[in-house]
């Protein structure tokens, strides 16, 4: 009831004085108005750009600029960038068909520095990244391609290899039966000469028939060398696409005409009589030897010549093993560039994780709620604080039968009243202007804006009560907001700094709050209990509670005394 | 007797600012607190009123020992300052809504306990003014009544009739009367040592914390002459301090003030 008694009291004598009036409720909603105003017209596409573009080839993108001014030479830029009517410079120049971009950013001014280059780093990345993709697409197609040319060009050379193996092996064959019938030859020729020797010495009759025999045999030696050289133009006619075959096979047909003449002269020799016959014989005999001797020389050119395709063949045999076996490290190598070149491939992209509207004014609405709410609680509270102290009606107070902790309470409650309309007044502001939903639908987003308010006006009390000088109490107020604002994360990031300041930089209210607000406002996050460090805010209102109450009691002894 | 001390000391650390008082309050009386600036009166006004525990001694109130039951003794005793000790944003009579809440009278009580005090007092008309639309004096007729909203058997005046004119404080002395003869004992201090003598029953004078004298003005007079102004009896006790008169208390009675020549209170 002394709560409730108190608190009426405190609602009357605020509502009743205009300039309390004026500075808890219209200047705070006045400020939030005016930052909202400020934070909606700003926008880094306000940024003036200079561009000195020594490469008419090239266009950088700088549509999302407003002002952009172009300069014919770096120094007219940088003359306006230290006179502030350009913030930043982009040179494009191309030196030996590399073409490079010089920014000069106003690194003076911290905010355009960083964004500066993010945009650029994201912009050049976007670029580059396209560019490898694209280059990366027909390197790979062309590896394909040549891939698949060398895997042909190496069945074909297999089989290339295969036919050369099988010609040397067919020129052996011909080889061999070439030798054989040069010895065939060879000993017909003997036999020839032999003949002649005998048909010169030997007696008609009997050498006669010897003579006769003799021819038989030599018929017969030339019906097998005709036979071995039917054979050999057999295989050779088997094989009816090579070119040297041909020459070969002419070779061969030319032997084989010797060799039926050769037969058809010992027919004449054998049919003839023996004493015109023998005068016969023995100059067909000259004949046969000379046609022999030709023959033999025939042979030994195609034999010669046969040696030398065999030698031909295994030296292109060779050549192509040796091809084979460049074409297989080729074709290893490509395909470990392939390989490398597929694992080693580097794609920079850089992607939102979180889906959320880039509006200025909603990314900064939490951070303007949290530094208000703290503003307003701390130096309000002290404000309304002080006045109560300082009032003469307070020893009035004191001397009643009321508690201390009623008047406490009342206190409390007053200035989470005054604190709620304002929070509500932001909200409202935020609602009908940025579009921003009221998060009522979380008990644990009230709970957290109730604690953290909470909080901030204990310290605010405290310092009321404690400080016995207005004007010193109200600096110090001022004071406790801006280290609380300072020793946040809004100069740096909470998770750039060290361990030690990030521990006590993540117990500050103000850190607390402003996380929670951008995780359900901006984010659209539902909040869990840990989540939003409900805990700690409820750590900080019980000792920030009993800090005020013994502040009240030590600023009650100090009347009294 | 409404309020007894016996033996009370008052000490701030190694400071003694009360020592042996020992004086006593009579149910019904105007008694006048008189003593030089740190003599200790405010100090003792303090324990009076509950503001400050004694170090030692007994504070007898209706009978009772009220050594750490300060809220029995705030409960029944008023504090009227100098000044206005009064929420100037609220009427008089939500000062005295607020105040008697806080002595957890109930709202109906207030109005009827209001309602004769402001008649007492000539405010009815002034109810519901805001208290710093209100003249001085009135403001220190609301404050008075401020003070006596929760009924109490004591009530302590400090300097009531500081800064007010002559015809004022003649006003206000009147309805310090009033209120007296309303039932409410009344202690009260002021500098305007006339005044004291012309109105409170018996006058207590403090000096360097300890209670030099108490009697009657009559007995006062009887002892230094009827010549001599009020204030030079006081200086004569206080510089050259003799053995304190304490005089047995007499019987509970008001005491009408002494009627001026022209007839005024």
């Amino acid at each position: 009831m002394a709560v409730l008694n108190v608190f009426k009291k405190n609602l009357k004598t605020v509502s009743r004085n205009w300039n309390y009036f004026v500075v808890l409720i219209v200047c705070p909603i006045a400020l939030i108005l005016i930052a909202g105003t400020l934070l909606s017209s700003s926008s880094a596409s306000n940024l003036r750009v200079g561009v000195i573009n020594e490469d008419p080839e090239y266009n950088f993108d700088f549509s999302e600029f407003k002002k952009i001014k172009n300069y014919h030479s770096l120094s007219s830029c940088i003359n306006d960038l230290v006179e502030e009517t350009t913030n930043i410079c982009f040179h494009i120049q191309k030196d030996n068909g590399v073409r490079q971009i010089d920014i000069m950013i106003d690194n003076s001014k911290e905010s355009i520095e960083v964004y500066m280059k993010k945009y650029i780093l994201e912009k050049v990345s976007e670029e580059q990244a396209v560019f490898i993709e694209e280059t990366a697409k027909d390197l790979d197609a062309k590896m394909t391609l040549f891939s698949t040319s060398i895997d042909t060009a190496k069945k074909e050379l297999d089989q290339v290899y295969v036919e050369l193996e099988e010609q040397e092996e067919m020129l052996s064959l011909y080889h061999t039966n070439v030798t054989n019938t040069i010895r065939t030859v060879e000993d017909i020729e003997a036999q020839l000469n032999y003949l002649k020797y005998q048909y010169d010495t030997a007696a008609q009759s009997s050498e006669a028939i010897l003579l006769k025999q003799e021819i038989e045999s030599i018929k017969s030696r030339n019906e097998e060398i005709l036979d071995r050289v039917a054979v050999i133009s057999s295989i050779i006619n088997n094989d009816t696409d090579s070119t040297y075959d041909n020459q070969l096979n002419y070779q061969i047909d030319q032997i084989n005409n010797e060799f039926v003449d050769i037969n058809n002269d010992l027919e004449t020799i054998s049919g003839l009589s023996v004493q015109g016959a023998a005068n016969k014989a023995e100059v067909e005999l000259d004949n046969l030897i000379n046609q022999m001797m030709s023959m033999k020389a025939a042979l030994y050119k195609l034999e010669s010549d046969l040696v030398t395709s065999i030698s031909r063949t295994r030296a292109a045999k060779s050549r192509v093993k040796t091809f084979l076996t460049q074409l297989d490290e080729a074709r290893s190598e490509m395909d470990e560039m392939s390989d490398k070149f597929g694992k080693g491939r580097v794609y920079v992209n850089f992607k939102n994780p979180f889906t959320f509207s880039t509006d200025p004014v909603l990314y900064t609405y939490p951070m303007l709620i949290a530094m208000i709410i703290a503003f307003t609680s701390i130096v309000l509270s002290n404000t309304f604080i002080l006045r109560q102290v300082h009032r003469s009606s307070h020893l009035r107070e004191i001397i009643s039968p009321a508690k201390d902790i009623s008047f406490l309470v009342a206190d409390y409650v007053t200035n989470i009243f005054l604190a709620s309309v304002q929070i509500v007044a932001l909200f409202l502001i935020g609602l009908y202007w940025i579009k921003v939903p009221f998060p009522v639908s979380s008990l644990l987003v009230l709970l957290s804006i109730f604690l953290v308010t909470s909080i901030f006006i204990f310290i605010g009390m405290t310092l009321g009560y404690l400080i016995k000088t207005q004007s010193l109490s109200m600096l110090l107020s001022i004071f406790a907001t801006l280290l609380i604002i300072v020793f946040s994360d809004i100069l740096a990031p909470t998770f750039m700094t060290g361990p030690i300041i990030g521990f006590f930089v993540r117990l500050n209210p103000l850190v607390i709050i402003q996380n929670i607000l951008f995780n359900t406002i901006v984010l659209g996050r539902q909040l869990n209990f840990f989540m939003a460090s409900i805990d700690k805010l409820v750590v900080f209102f019980i000792f920030g509670f009993i800090i005020t109450y013994i502040a009240k009691k030590v600023s009650k002894e100090n009347v009294v005394n | 007797m409404l309020l007894e001390f016996k033996n009370v000391k008052k000490k701030y650390g190694k400071n003694v600012i009360l020592s042996d008082i020992n004086f006593n309050i009579l149910s019904g009386e105007i008694f006048g607190l008189i003593g030089e600036s740190g003599g200790g009166k405010s100090t003792l006004l303090k324990i009076i009123i509950g503001m400050s525990e004694s170090s030692q001694g007994t504070i007898m109130f209706e009978g009772k020992n009220t050594r750490r039951k300060i809220g029995y003794l705030r409960n029944n005793t008023g504090f009227a300052t100098q000044g206005n000790t009064l929420f100037m944003e609220m009427s008089i009579f939500e000062n005295s809504l607020y105040f008697g809440r806080l002595y957890k009278k109930k709202k109906a009580e207030i109005k009827e306990r209001f309602d004769m005090l402001a008649k007492l007092l000539g405010l009815s008309y002034y109810k519901n003014t805001l208290i710093r639309n209100l003249s001085g004096g009135t403001q220190k007729r609301a404050n008075l009544l401020v003070s006596l909203i929760h009924s109490p058997k004591l009530l302590i005046l400090d300097e009531p009739t500081a800064g007010l004119d002559p015809l004022l404080r003649k006003n206000i002395w009147a309805y310090i009367h009033e209120i007296n003869k309303a039932g409410t004992t009344i202690i009260v201090t002021s500098h305007l040592l006339d005044e004291i003598e012309a109105n409170c029953s018996r006058i207590g004078i403090l000096d360097k914390g300890k209670i030099v004298a108490i009697a009657s003005p009559k007995n006062y007079r009887k002892k230094y002459g009827t010549k001599k102004a009020f204030s030079e009896i006081f200086k004569s006790i206080v510089i050259k301090p003799e053995k304190p008169i304490v005089k047995k208390p007499e019987k509970s009675k008001l005491t009408k003030p002494e009627k001026s020549k022209d007839g005024s209170a």
